[in-house]
């Protein structure tokens, strides 16, 4: 069955569309729970909860594309778990370590909070991706999209180990002097 | 919220198209049908390439006894002149606005089908030294036209003043732009032109009223230590006047197939006031071939604006001089400068 007809399973309130979800990105979203989670359990509460979600955002929304829509909606529960499991221990896995890597990314004191919206940034953000060479690109969303360890992104890629980690890092340099240039960091000399 | 936490969440927004292509290179998803997008790469390549051609024809920064306007973008030996055509285009502006100790208005502004050109003067009162956003605080004191072993967060200390960085964008998406650049010039420690460039795309809606965004970020030892450094931002509104454009006509491939990875589609050539701009479809077919390739050439023709592969699929390359002749021939170029094939193009309209 195409999106578009499981869209459509949800417009018309069928609870055959979970199905059908479950069928065709269970897998997908439990493994995006999963990079983020490192834990079963909650990976499938998470995958769960976002059937629940895309249920009720059916009407009145109509993703063009399920996928990445079904995707964020697992990554942003995944997140807010691995936040409020962070605020308890700090440290440890492997989401906890993709947040420390993106620390260095904006200043420590990020005054903008409150002048700059969030979407800005994201917009940036979106900006700074789409310019990077493919291979980076698909790095650096492997890493800090999906949360996959340097690891199997090197082994998905052809990459070595220590090439993904120097990508990564070389990345990480280049999106904050971007942000600063966009004027959304506040520190040019950390 | 840890700002972790916070380009997570904004890292979370990246497009649709992006979260696809990683995870299908992951595995995640099974590969689609391949269709006939270019990838980004491609358009990052010929873009970068584009851009960087563009850096080389700005030529150096120098100190100049007045400030700058449009025409003094094209004064230059690897650029030429602007074609009378396109100065008499140009638009004074009046939009103003006032930070902290600095003001910026935009002077002069030029747009036809493939270009957008804005100049922004900057002044700031004389506790500041103006730097443009590209330097850093260990750039040399060329990067604002002195002489000098010290770097600019050297000299400002021995001045006793604070850096002021500037820069200035355009809104891409109002204006359809696939690329831009800008260019500085200080003509004193508190003035400085920032120009815009800005390389429109195939799909470029007509021009608006649109802004010119210009940020200023103060620097000072003491507000890093005190972290109170906050960038300023102030849009400038400008009306832009689209010039016209004459179709030059459209040529069909001899060989659609000629360049490995690529269906070559039209070719369009434009004459824009700026000079020619080219644009062609190029359907991809195989991306690992695709990968190969770094630019093109249209014989006869020296392109001077950034050139790129719009979303649409089309390469663009704008602000063309020279003469293609009755049947253009486009090069394509790959990494190693090589040729990797030559294609005909025969008029059809």
């Amino acid at each position: 069955m195409n999106d578009r007809e499981i869209v459509n399973l949800y417009w018309q309130r069928s609870e055959q569309a979970i199905t059908e979800t479950e069928q065709k990105y269970g897998r997908y979203c439990h493994i995006i729970a999963y990079n983020i989670l490192e834990n079963t359990e909650d990976s499938e509460e998470c995958v769960n909860d976002t059937w629940m979600s895309a249920w009720n955002a059916m009407p009145d929304k109509r993703p063009k594309r399920l996928g990445p829509f079904l995707a964020r909606i697992t990554r942003n529960f995944a997140l807010t778990k691995i936040v409020r499991r962070t605020a308890k221990k700090r440290g440890g896995g492997e989401a906890e370590l993709a947040l420390e890597e993106l620390d260095e990314c904006l200043a420590d004191r990020y005054d903008l909070e409150k002048e700059i919206e969030d979407r800005e940034l994201s917009r940036a953000i979106d900006a700074f991706v789409g310019s990077l060479p493919e291979e980076e690109q698909l790095v650096f969303v492997s890493r800090y999209w999906f949360v996959a360890t340097e690891r199997e992104i090197a082994e998905k890629l052809g990459m070595s180990r220590s090439g993904v980690s120097a990508m990564l890092k070389r990345t990480r340099s280049k999106l904050k002097t971007y942000l600063m240039m966009e004027g959304l960091c506040t520190n040019r000399n950390e | 919220m840890y700002k972790s936490e916070r380009m997570m969440k904004a890292i979370g927004d990246i497009s649709d198209d992006k979260i696809e292509k990683a995870s299908r290179a992951l595995g995640y998803q099974k590969a689609r049908r391949q269709t006939s997008r270019i990838p980004i790469r491609m358009g990052r390549l010929l873009s970068i390439a584009a851009v960087l051609a563009l850096i080389l024809a700005l030529g150096a920064v120098a100190y100049a006894a007045n400030l700058f306007g449009l025409r003094e973008l094209y004064a230059n030996p690897n650029r030429g002149d602007m074609p009378e055509d396109a100065a008499d285009l140009i638009v004074s502006q009046s939009a103003e606005a006032e930070g902290e100790g600095w003001s910026a208005s935009v002077q002069e502004t030029y747009c036809d089908e493939g270009t957008v050109l804005v100049a922004v003067h900057v002044s700031a009162d004389a506790s500041y030294i103006v730097v443009p956003t590209d330097a850093d605080l260990d750039s040399p004191l060329s990067v604002i036209g002195l002489s000098g072993k010290e770097t600019l967060r050297e000299y400002a200390q021995e001045e006793g003043k604070t850096l002021l960085f500037v820069g200035a964008n355009l809104d891409w998406e109002a204006l359809g732009l696939h690329s831009a650049g800008e260019r500085f010039e200080n003509a004193s420690l508190q003035e400085m032109t920032i120009y815009v460039e800005g390389a429109r795309g195939s799909s470029a809606a007509a021009p608006v009223d649109t802004v010119c965004t210009v940020v200023a970020v103060a620097w000072s030892p003491e507000a890093q230590d005190a972290n109170t450094i906050v960038p300023e931002r102030r849009e400038l509104p400008i009306t832009l006047v689209e010039g016209k454009s004459t179709p030059l006509g459209l040529y069909a491939p001899a060989d659609p197939h000629t360049l490995p990875g690529f269906e070559l589609g039209e070719l369009s050539l434009t004459q824009t006031p700026l000079g020619i701009e080219l644009r062609l479809k190029m359907k991809m077919l195989d991306e690992e071939s695709a990968r190969h390739l770094l630019t093109l050439r249209l014989e006869g023709v020296e392109f001077h604006g950034a050139g790129s592969i719009d979303p649409n699929g089309y390469a663009v390359f704008s602000q063309g001089q020279g003469d293609f002749g009755d049947s253009p021939v486009i090069r394509f170029i790959d990494w190693d400068k090589n040729t990797l094939a030559e294609v005909a193009f025969e008029k059809f309209g």
